[in-house]
């Protein structure tokens, strides 16, 4: 228990100016609730298991000295990992070690930083604390994290980290100096001398906060969409028949009730809680997104691996001219770890939406892409949706639509073509019409037309396989 | 020939006529192997005559089928080796072709099971970033599938890009 019992079997050589630094004391505290909460759930077993022979009152003593045993072990273990962990920044790497009987050191070196961002858990809030995830390039165990720490010592870490990360050459953060974002359609922030693209970032630039947003989402329109959309009216309909029902037949209420308003209310997290106050910046590395109710969560979007982008637009959404947006990153496996990280814009205009678009891919505005449509005679295959299928390319993009209810517009600029696929059944040939498909990494994006005019199909692929190698060699040159 | 499944140069490279042979050896084994061991629980087990006759004659059609079918779809699998892709066409009545740019391989597989390997043919699949892509070629001549797999790898080093 006692610093002087940490036998250190790491190269110590290493670093001798480095004692290293410790997190935020109360970081000991965060994760208290976790244990009481075990303490109530034993606590409950016990309970339910034998307790109708004890007296009210000895059972809420019993329950205090449980919950309030797990808390002191929740404090006391808090307390010893807090203790036992330690960071280290020096010239090559930040070193974070950690663990009570089996020591751990993860290590990141500058070189392969992609992108630091701070996180704020529901628990850290509580404490006004905050942790600092950093990601890395390549492997699977990609993400190293610092928990927990002051607002602005998480923000001074950042850019350090920033900073020796684009000395040394980390090429996510190296992107900054030119971000791909400057050549975006937009122009109403030129005027911010301060985060213009500079060829040597000072430390100062990397405080994000204080550039200012490209998108605001506000809570009132996340509302307003979250209830006009389907996810929220088909079970909000079953939960209302219920009720209607219950009246009449009491007893089945119960039964149906609670998944179903488990499920809204899963809905109500994803789409309203998970994304409330949604806002976007630029960032060196991509497009940094900051949303959250409870747990405000930031992450980036990376310029150099998001493939492709799919505009959806359910059929309520259309009066209300509302628009959500989703992206394909590459490499995204270690996406899971929170509902809708492939959301790029919960909801938005399509003015909005095109805005943000143009800011990942320069020059790609879907909306002006010339389409070729679905002909009258694929009426066969999609009786209603058969006018809302349609695909066509520019000199930057292509995109494809589809859709009747829920309509789906799918963008990727040229360079991302992966392959180009036609397909035809026999019906399809009956009819002169097939399938186009461009093939982007797996992601929430599909860019596939149905049972276009075969002549046109051809001639989409064709044009397509040119244009996406053009995309390549300007790429590679450039 | 469909405008729309037209080969991008002068024409479709076939692939081995032994991918029929070896097809229509499966359906004959196969079918045959199935068929016997069903007539003969029928014949033994319930003795409806009437039934095993049906069988048989089951059999004889789905052999004559799948033979006609293998040789249709020997014909139908086709690859073309552009200046700056590879494009691969198969299907008789759902028809496909997938066109992979050589700067988008990012490996390429040979596999050739103890059937094929006996007959020398061998199947290669390229890959790409996307799972979508389905790019496969049966019975290839083993060493022209070598000559391929060398040949794709090359170009996807000298054109290759990232994601």
């Amino acid at each position: 228990m006692a610093p002087g019992s940490e036998q250190a079997p790491l190269p110590s050589s290493g670093a001798p100016e480095a004692v290293g630094e410790r997190t935020h004391p109360a970081s000991a505290l965060v994760r208290v609730w976790i244990w009481v909460a075990a303490g109530l759930v034993a606590f409950g077993r016990d309970v339910v298991e034998g307790g109708e022979s004890r007296s009210l009152l000895s059972m809420l003593w019993i329950g205090l000295a449980i919950v309030g045993a797990a808390a002191l072990l929740g404090v006391a273990f808090g307390y010893l990992s807090w203790r036992f962990t330690r960071y280290f920044i020096d010239g090559r790497e930040i070193r974070i070690e950690r663990g009570i009987l089996t020591r751990t050191s993860r290590r990141a070196p500058y070189e392969r930083i992609q992108s630091v961002d701070i996180a704020e858990p529901f628990a850290a809030r509580v404490f006004r604390l905050c942790e600092l995830r950093i990601e890395l390039a390549g492997g699977d165990d990609s993400r190293v994290s610092l928990q927990y720490l002051r607002h602005s010592e998480a923000d001074r870490l950042r850019a350090i980290l920033l900073q020796r990360a684009y000395e040394a050459g980390s090429q996510a953060v190296r992107e900054f100096a030119a971000p791909p974002a400057g050549s975006g359609p937009v122009a109403a922030d030129p005027t911010e001398a301060g985060a213009a693209p500079v060829p040597v970032p000072v430390p100062g630039a990397w405080h994000l906060d204080q550039t200012p947003p490209i998108l605001v989402v506000p809570p009132t329109r996340l509302v307003v969409s979250t209830v006009a959309s389907a996810e929220f009216l088909v079970p909000a309909a079953f939960l209302t028949a219920l009720v209607v029902g219950g009246v009449v037949f009491p007893g089945v209420i119960v039964f149906g009730v609670v998944p179903l308003l488990l499920w809204a209310g899963q809905v109500i997290m994803s789409r309203v809680i998970a994304q409330w106050d949604f806002t976007l910046r630029r960032a060196p590395t991509g497009l940094h997104v900051t949303r959250g109710l409870l747990s405000r969560i930031s992450q980036t979007v990376p310029y150099d691996r998001v493939q492709a982008v799919v505009v959806r637009q359910a059929a309520l959404w259309r009066p209300l001219r509302l628009e959500r947006a989703e992206v394909t990153v590459a490499g995204g496996s270690n996406d899971s770890d929170d509902s809708g990280s492939a959301t790029l814009v919960p909801v938005a205009t399509p003015g909005e939406v095109r805005m943000v678009i143009g800011e990942l891919f320069a020059d790609v505005d879907h909306a002006r892409v010339p389409r070729v449509r679905a002909p009258g005679r694929s009426w066969l295959f999609a009786p209603v949706g058969w006018r809302f299928r349609a695909a066509g390319s520019d000199a930057h993009g292509f995109v494809a639509e589809s859709g009747w209810i829920m309509h789906r517009t799918d963008v990727l600029p040229h360079a991302k073509t992966q392959s180009v696929a036609i397909k035809q059944g026999p019906l399809q040939r009956l009819r002169g019409v097939a399938d186009i498909e461009v093939h982007t990494p797996d992601g929430p994006v599909a860019a596939h037309a149905r049972s276009l005019d075969a002549t046109d199909v051809r001639g989409l692929a064709t044009t397509q396989l040119a244009l996406a190698r053009q995309a390549r060699e300007a790429l590679g040159e450039g | 020939m469909d405008p729309l499944f037209a080969p991008p140069a002068e024409s479709w490279h076939p692939v081995s006529t032994k991918l029929r042979t070896l097809h229509r050896l499966l359906f004959v084994v196969w079918t045959l192997v199935i068929a016997i061991v069903v007539a003969a629980v029928v014949a033994l087990v319930l003795q409806w005559w009437w039934l095993v006759a049906l069988i048989v004659f089951a059999a004889t059609v789905v052999i004559v089928w799948g033979w006609l079918w293998s040789a249709r779809n020997q014909a139908a699998w086709g690859y073309a080796e552009n200046a700056e892709d590879l494009w691969i066409r198969h299907g008789v009545a759902w028809r496909q072709i997938v066109a992979v740019p050589y700067g988008r391989v990012q490996y390429v597989d040979v596999a050739a099971g103890p059937l094929e390997r006996s007959y020398g043919i061998a199947t290669v699949s390229l890959h790409t970033a996307s799972s979508q892509t389905s790019a496969v070629i049966p019975g290839v001549p083993a060493d022209e599938a070598t000559r391929l797999r060398d040949r794709l790898t090359e170009l996807g080093k000298t054109r290759g890009s990232g994601i």
